[in-house]
């Protein structure tokens, strides 16, 4: 602990001295402790309001109080001397009624309750003492709702906590799930049945202290909480690296939940994250390798080996200079790390387009600069103006537009603070508060879901984005003068510059979405101008384009990417091969087509079938993301490590597929360094060390997790609980003896019950548990102190503080757009439902994924003779796509805005680009 | 009923002494016509701080039922100097506590009484909008009130600039919805923002953080009907209207089996036999056994405290409170166990359902009263409805509803107790009575 005396105090819990932090109240101090009290709407996300009287505590004046009076610990702040008992009997006896009134109206289906087992209600009826029930009236029924095809809804089990709508509402801006009715017959749910809106609808499952609200995903295919087998995970949907718990049975992943990063995600996730993992169950999955010899038409299964040997074969007898790799933003590290020690460097291309590759370059050099600092997720909430620039934040980095989302309120905060009201009196900063928001600058292409906490919302087509951003990062270093900028604009730029100007703790984000280099550096220079007018480090935060996208920056800082290779590939003039490394070439690039053209060989290592893989002529099957281990590096450089969940697929990692090839193509006489390195590793362990050996910000590679070597007393982690029941029959439809527990020799992590559940290393607790809280609320027992880092620290290591400054790699320069005759700009619009291979294969996120077509601003369309609703056809090159229109007066003039959809004939890797518009004349029947 | 003497100096019921006997209303030249509006017009010509203190010093006790000091209520409105910008005041005339029509009485026939006692008090604070926060069912005090209100504004009384130093008040009349819960401050404020009307959490208070997070006073209709006659008398006065601790006068209402329920201005500490007296005594054939003194959130008095003063300090060492003054009378041919079930009724009925205690707590104890009035009682069930008392008493809930809720069934339990002992031995009502729940709240409870 590193607090001074200054911000402790001390205070007596039944007896006993305890120092504590200043400013908390008494239930976060007592949890803190360790002690057992229970709570129900009290979250410690969330705050107090003093609703469910569940934490009630005896307060006494002296050490001379011998009656003491009662009082709320999550409403009453700690102070200097205070003596408080837990066991005071009229204390104890009140929670326990408290209980017993509010279990009169409770179902006792906790057999059949999705909660059942983790239930923070069964906790505390327990930790409370009430057993006997005297109720003698009929409990109540409610009808329950269609809340969509994410969070079931089982009204009958409310116990009117208000978590939900708190957290829905108050926290992540919903409006449509709310509290209805009053007295014992308040309703927590829709005005009528109709999916949730919130893209952070799931966490109610997890806020909700018992089964109202449920992870529906999960009820589908049903399994008891404490059969589940789990792994530590990290999110590979977005760039942000939320941490997740993630649970199997029977080779199935059944559910994801949010595990706690005090840095990072802290006890949220998006839907996206949660409901996005069927791709891993997914009858589409690729198990067996497949070959097609030079001369067939068809590709024939084989097991992974064979099809290695294969790629060894190819790899031979091309020769080592004409095989080339392309790595992947969504790969981990150690597999792209692996591919590129396979090709050599200077045949890695990363999979992605010129674009992006500019900006990877950018971001690195920028987020290294001596002055400029990349904030976590939680830094971000303690920002007091942000401008973003270019980004629809909801869309591509769903977990930073809920921080930014909290950071809004910090003007109330200290607002409240001045009268001696804490920020964890809920209801009274909001109420002092009023709708007063901390500036927040959103200056995007068209509305965005931020818009409603948004001081200034500013929708620009992107070269007006980037003279906007420019503009304004000189006047706040006093050197504009309005040149240049239309009348709207400049009085766009004053008005950003009046809100930004007291700011003490100013942050920019900006982001990769926007396909625009000039927009990366010019957030940056406006981050350095704000730094130096509040007189402090520069906060800088960029979402980029995939999970790990920071990871392969920094693996390929000279930033070669797929424009690069077909260039070189056009120039090659012996036969070559590509080894692709889980990425779709087509939804990359236009020039796809042409590249594959150029190759004699296209081998493709993937989960799941693409375009890419149907013209590859050797396909290798990989695990997913839950079944095998690696590092991720978030958009803010921390790298954090995933492990399999489950080995029920014999573990294809596509890192072990890499070395394998490795060692048999140095068995067949090659001999360069970085293969015979990548053929010598036979453990996951082996390759962390060879990638920290690369030195630099891989230095301290192997703290990001524990090795495989780790062990608590003797033992190691268990990934099921000790509670897991079915072991020895769970494939006894396979095979009736009694199969070996698996090994897992590349994790600290085991595939058994065996093991201690607590004091865990933080980057390696699949599920939290304590005695007597099953629930996810066993946190408390975990963390350091509340909402604060776990008791193992934070997990992951940030790669970028010690960097030295990157420099800018050279790359060609992005020719720019031009407009043809007729022709219009055509830019993405993300949705984040919609945008990729993996998550549409999540029935759940299809049904949400909503809003395909085309938009237009109302006087573009006019000038276009385009009405809302009419069919339109958009012409990129070769390729059209017929969809509808819709007509937006907050999408900026004479630009289009086409959906990101996985599998559109334009993809977001085409964009932006010129393209043509026409309306779909109707046939007349 | 009392009727206004003319006489400025002879006045002892100050109140009532515009109301007349043919019910209809007074009107702003009849106010006038007796030292009408000349209490608002003394008040604007001090300062605001003189305001608050000769308030003060007066020592007006909240007639709303808490009894706390008016003027020591604003004084803790942080000074304009120190907090500068928009601040409220708020008439809370929504009254609903059972048994209770005492301001409705004063409101409905003078109700210019009410807007210069708010302008004053609104003057006091430098608020420059106030509202008068009228119970749904009010029609005719709506009526009266908004008219009063526009005469008001005619004259110059109300409006922009009515003082020499540029003072300017907006008054605006707001119907409730019609909550019971609506009558505790906080609540009121957030249905008046728009809110649930759940009661909002103390520190900070309304005078610091009220309506729209701005300073906020909320005074009963009653309390600021005396503030015009305290400013234009002077405290001396007022303290000689009283005949114990408290000063000035009260609105005193009886209901119950007497033979003229009704209010009356009363100076403040009457008996309660002489409060009863007026209200011509008990009907035949039926004995008085008990009352509550100040309200349906009252614990029960029984005929030992006939004698008593009806003041703040006299109701309160005898085990009960003033509340808002209008009692209501339990005779020997009622059932005590339907009268408290009654009025458990109606506070689960109006709970806001925000804590435990009060939400789930009053139906619990509604379902063990509705079993014991239908005999089906058990002697178990006595010694768990004083827990329950117990458990939604003072301090543990979020608001005072649900211990007020519990007054008087922990006073019933403890003066009649034969009466729940005689439903469990004879497995009936020995009155005959049925439960009186409201069944269709509870259909209604099953449907949603």
């Amino acid at each position: 602990m590193n607090a001074t005396i200054d911000n402790l105090v001390t205070i007596y819990i039944d007896g006993s001295a305890y120092q504590v932090k200043a400013g908390g109240h008494l239930l976060e101090a007592c949890l803190g402790l360790a002690q057992d009290l229970p709570y129900f709407c009290w979250h410690p996300a969330l705050g107090s309001v003093g609703s469910c009287r569940q934490c009630a505590v005896q307060l006494y004046q002296d050490a001379e109080d011998q009656r003491g009076r009662m009082v709320m610990a999550c409403m009453t702040p700690v102070a200097e001397g205070m003596r408080v008992s837990l066991s005071a009997p009229m204390a104890s006896e009140f929670r326990q009624q408290c209980i017993e009134v509010t279990m009169a109206n409770h179902p006792h289906d906790c057999p059949v309750c999705e909660e059942g087992g983790e239930c923070h209600l069964q906790d505390m009826t327990l930790q409370s003492g009430h057993t006997q029930r005297r109720h003698k009236g009929h409990k109540k029924t409610y009808h329950n709702q269609d809340l969509g095809p994410c969070v079931g809804h089982e009204m009958n089990r409310c116990i009117s906590c208000y978590r939900c709508v708190r957290f829905y509402q108050d926290y992540a801006g919903g409006d449509d799930l709310v509290v209805l009715g009053s007295r014992e017959n308040v309703y927590f749910g829709r005005h009528q049945d109709g999916c949730l809106t919130s893209h952070f609808s799931g966490n109610l499952s997890e806020v909700c202290p018992t089964g109202v609200f449920y992870d529906k995903v999960v009820s589908d295919s049903y399994t008891r909480k404490w059969d589940l087998q789990s792994a530590p995970s990290i999110c590979s949907h977005c760039s942000l690296g939320c941490n997740l718990s993630v649970g199997e049975r029977q080779g199935q992943v059944k559910r994801v939940t949010n595990r706690y990063h005090s840095q990072v995600n802290g006890y949220f996730i998006c839907d996206k994250g949660r409901y996005g993992f069927a791709h891993s169950n997914s009858d589409q999955r690729l198990y067996q390798a497949q070959v097609q010899p030079l001369g067939d038409t068809e590709k024939v299964s084989c097991d992974t080996l064979h099809g290695l040997d294969y790629v060894a074969q190819i790899m031979t007898e091309l020769g080592a200079e004409n095989v080339f790799g392309l790595g992947s933003p969504r790969a981990s590290v150690e597999e792209n790390f692996a591919l590129q020690s396979l090709v050599g460097k200077a045949n890695f291309y990363a999979g992605h387009n010129a674009a992006q590759g500019v900006i990877q370059t950018q971001v690195l050099h920028q987020l290294t600069q001596p002055n400029i600092y990349t904030p976590s997720l939680k830094q971000i909430e303690q920002a007091d103006a942000i401008v973003i620039i270019g980004e629809d934040l909801l869309h591509t980095a769903p977990r930073m537009a809920l921080s930014v989302r909290q950071a809004s309120r910090n003007l109330g905060f200290a607002k409240a603070a001045a009268i001696g009201i804490p920020k964890w009196q809920d209801e009274p900063v909001r109420i002092h508060t009023q709708n007063q928001l901390s500036p927040v600058i959103s200056v995007t292409s068209a509305a965005t879901d931020l818009d409603d906490i948004s001081s200034q919302c500013i929708h620009l087509a992107p070269s007006d984005m980037c003279n906007f951003a420019g503009a304004l990062a000189s006047a706040v270093e006093g050197q504009f003068d309005g040149s240049g900028l239309s009348a709207e604009l400049n009085e766009q730029v004053q008005h950003s510059l009046a809100l930004l100007a007291g700011a003490k703790r100013p942050l920019v984000i900006s982001g990769a979405s926007s396909q625009s280099p000039e927009l990366i550096d010019l957030a940056a220079q406006l981050a350095l101008a704000l730094g130096r007018q509040s007189g402090s480090e520069a906060w800088l935060s960029y979402a980029l384009e995939a999970a790990n996208s920071m990871g392969l920056g920094l693996l390929n800082k000279d930033a070669k990417h797929m424009d690069d290779l077909a260039l070189r590939l056009q120039q090659q003039t012996t036969p070559s091969a590509l080894i692709v490394l889980q990425t779709d070439l087509f939804s990359l690039s236009t020039q796809a087509q042409a590249l594959c053209e150029n190759l004699r060989h296209l081998v493709v290592l993937d989960q799941l079938p693409s375009a890419t893989s149907e013209h590859a002529d050797v396909v290798i099957a990989c695990a997913s993301v839950f079944e095998t281990e690696g590092t991720y590096v978030n958009n803010e450089g921390r790298a954090q490590r995933f492990f399999s969940v489950h080995d029920k697929l014999g573990r294809p990692d596509a890192w072990r597929s890499l070395t394998h090839l490795a060692t048999m193509v140095t068995q067949a006489g090659h001999r360069s360094d970085t293969i015979t390195q990548l053929a010598s590793c036979t453990k996951f362990d082996d390759l962390c060390d060879l990638v920290s050996q690369q030195g630099g910000e891989f230095a301290h590679w192997c703290d990001v997790a524990p090795s495989a070597g780790f062990r608590i007393a003797g033992m190691k982690v268990p990934r099921q609980t000790h509670r897991a029941s079915g072991r020895t029959s769970l494939y006894a439809d396979e095979n009736v003896s009694e199969a070996k527990q698996p090994e897992d020799v590349d994790s600290a992590l085991g595939f058994t019950m065996e093991g201690t559940p607590i004091n865990k290393p933080s980057a390696l607790i699949p599920q939290v548990w304590s005695p007597g809280w099953n629930s996810n609320e066993a946190i408390n027992k975990f963390q350091q102190e509340i909402n604060g880092p776990l008791k193992g620290g934070e997990a992951g290591v940030r790669l970028l503080d010690t960097s030295p400054s990157l420099p800018l790699a050279e790359v060609a320069v992005i020719p720019s757009i031009t407009l043809g005759a007729g022709q219009i700009l055509a830019h993405t619009q993300n949705h984040l439902f919609a945008s990729d291979r993996v998550s549409s294969l999540s029935s759940a996120l299809k049904q949400r994924n909503t809003a395909i077509s085309a938009r237009l601003h109302p006087d573009t369309a006019a000038i276009m003779g385009l009405v809302d609703g009419d069919e339109v056809c958009v012409a990129l090159a070769q390729t059209q796509w017929l969809l509808p229109l819709t007509v937006d007066a907050s999408v900026a003039v004479d630009l289009l805005l086409l959906p990101n959809q996985y599998q559109a004939p334009i993809s977001a890797g085409h964009l932006p680009a010129a393209v043509s518009l026409s309306a779909v004349t109707q046939e007349v029947n | 009923m009392n009727h206004g003497q003319s006489s400025n100096q002879a006045v002892t019921l100050p109140l009532s002494q515009h109301i007349k006997a043919d019910g209809s209303v007074t009107s702003l030249a009849e106010y006038q016509a007796n030292y009408g509006y000349q209490g608002l017009a003394k008040a604007l010509s001090m300062s605001p701080v003189e305001v608050v203190d000769w308030v003060k010093s007066a020592n007006l006790r909240g007639r709303g039922g808490a009894g706390f000091s008016a003027g020591l209520k604003w004084s803790f409105v942080p000074p304009l100097e120190k907090l500068p910008g928009q601040r409220y005041v708020i008439c809370n005339a929504d009254e609903m506590e059972p048994g209770t029509f005492k301001d409705r009485w004063l409101m409905e026939h003078d109700p210019h009484q009410l807007i210069e006692g708010l302008a004053i008090a609104a003057y006091a604070v430098q608020a420059n909008t106030a509202f008068i926060f009228l119970r749904a069912d009010y029609d005719l005090c709506a009526e009266r009130l908004q008219n009063a209100i526009d005469e008001a504004l005619a004259a110059g009384i109300l409006g922009e600039q009515i003082n020499e130093a540029g003072f300017s008040l907006t008054m605006l009349l707001h119907t409730s919805a019609g909550r019971y819960i609506c009558g505790e401050e906080t609540a009121l404020i957030n249905s008046l923002e728009g809110q649930r009307a759940n009661p909002r959490f103390k520190p900070p208070f309304p005078q610091v953080s009220g309506l729209f997070g701005r300073p906020t006073v909320v005074n009963n209709a009653e309390t600021l009907c005396n503030l015009p006659h305290i400013m234009y008398h002077g405290k001396d006065w007022f303290a000689d209207l009283g005949l114990g601790d408290d000063n000035g006068t009260k609105i005193y209402g009886v209901s119950g089996r007497v033979n003229n329920p009704g209010c009356w201005e009363l100076p403040i500490g009457t008996t309660v036999a002489d409060i009863i007296a007026l209200a011509g005594g008990m009907q035949d054939g039926v004995q008085l056994r008990g009352f509550l003194p100040g309200g349906g959130s009252t614990d029960f008095l029984t005929r030992d405290h006939l004698d008593l003063a009806m003041d703040y300090g006299t109701i309160q060492a005898a085990g009960s409170r003033m509340g808002t003054g209008t009692m209501i009378l339990l005779d020997d041919q009622t059932c005590v166990v339907g009268m408290v079930l009654n009025l458990i009724q109606f506070f689960a009925q109006e709970s806001c359902g925000w804590c435990t205690p009060c939400r789930n707590g009053l139906p619990f104890i509604r379902q063990i009263l509705t079993d014991l009035e239908a005999g089906r009682g058990e002697h178990a069930d006595l010694e768990q409805l004083l827990q329950l008392c117990g458990y939604i008493g003072i301090g543990n809930t979020f608001c005072a509803l649900a211990p007020g809720a519990a007054e008087p069934l922990q006073s019933a339990l403890k003066y009649f107790r034969d009466d729940f002992v005689a439903h469990i031995k004879q497995g009936c009502c020995p009155h005959g009575n049925s439960p009186v729940v409201n069944m269709d709240l509870e259909k209604e409870a099953r449907s949603i």
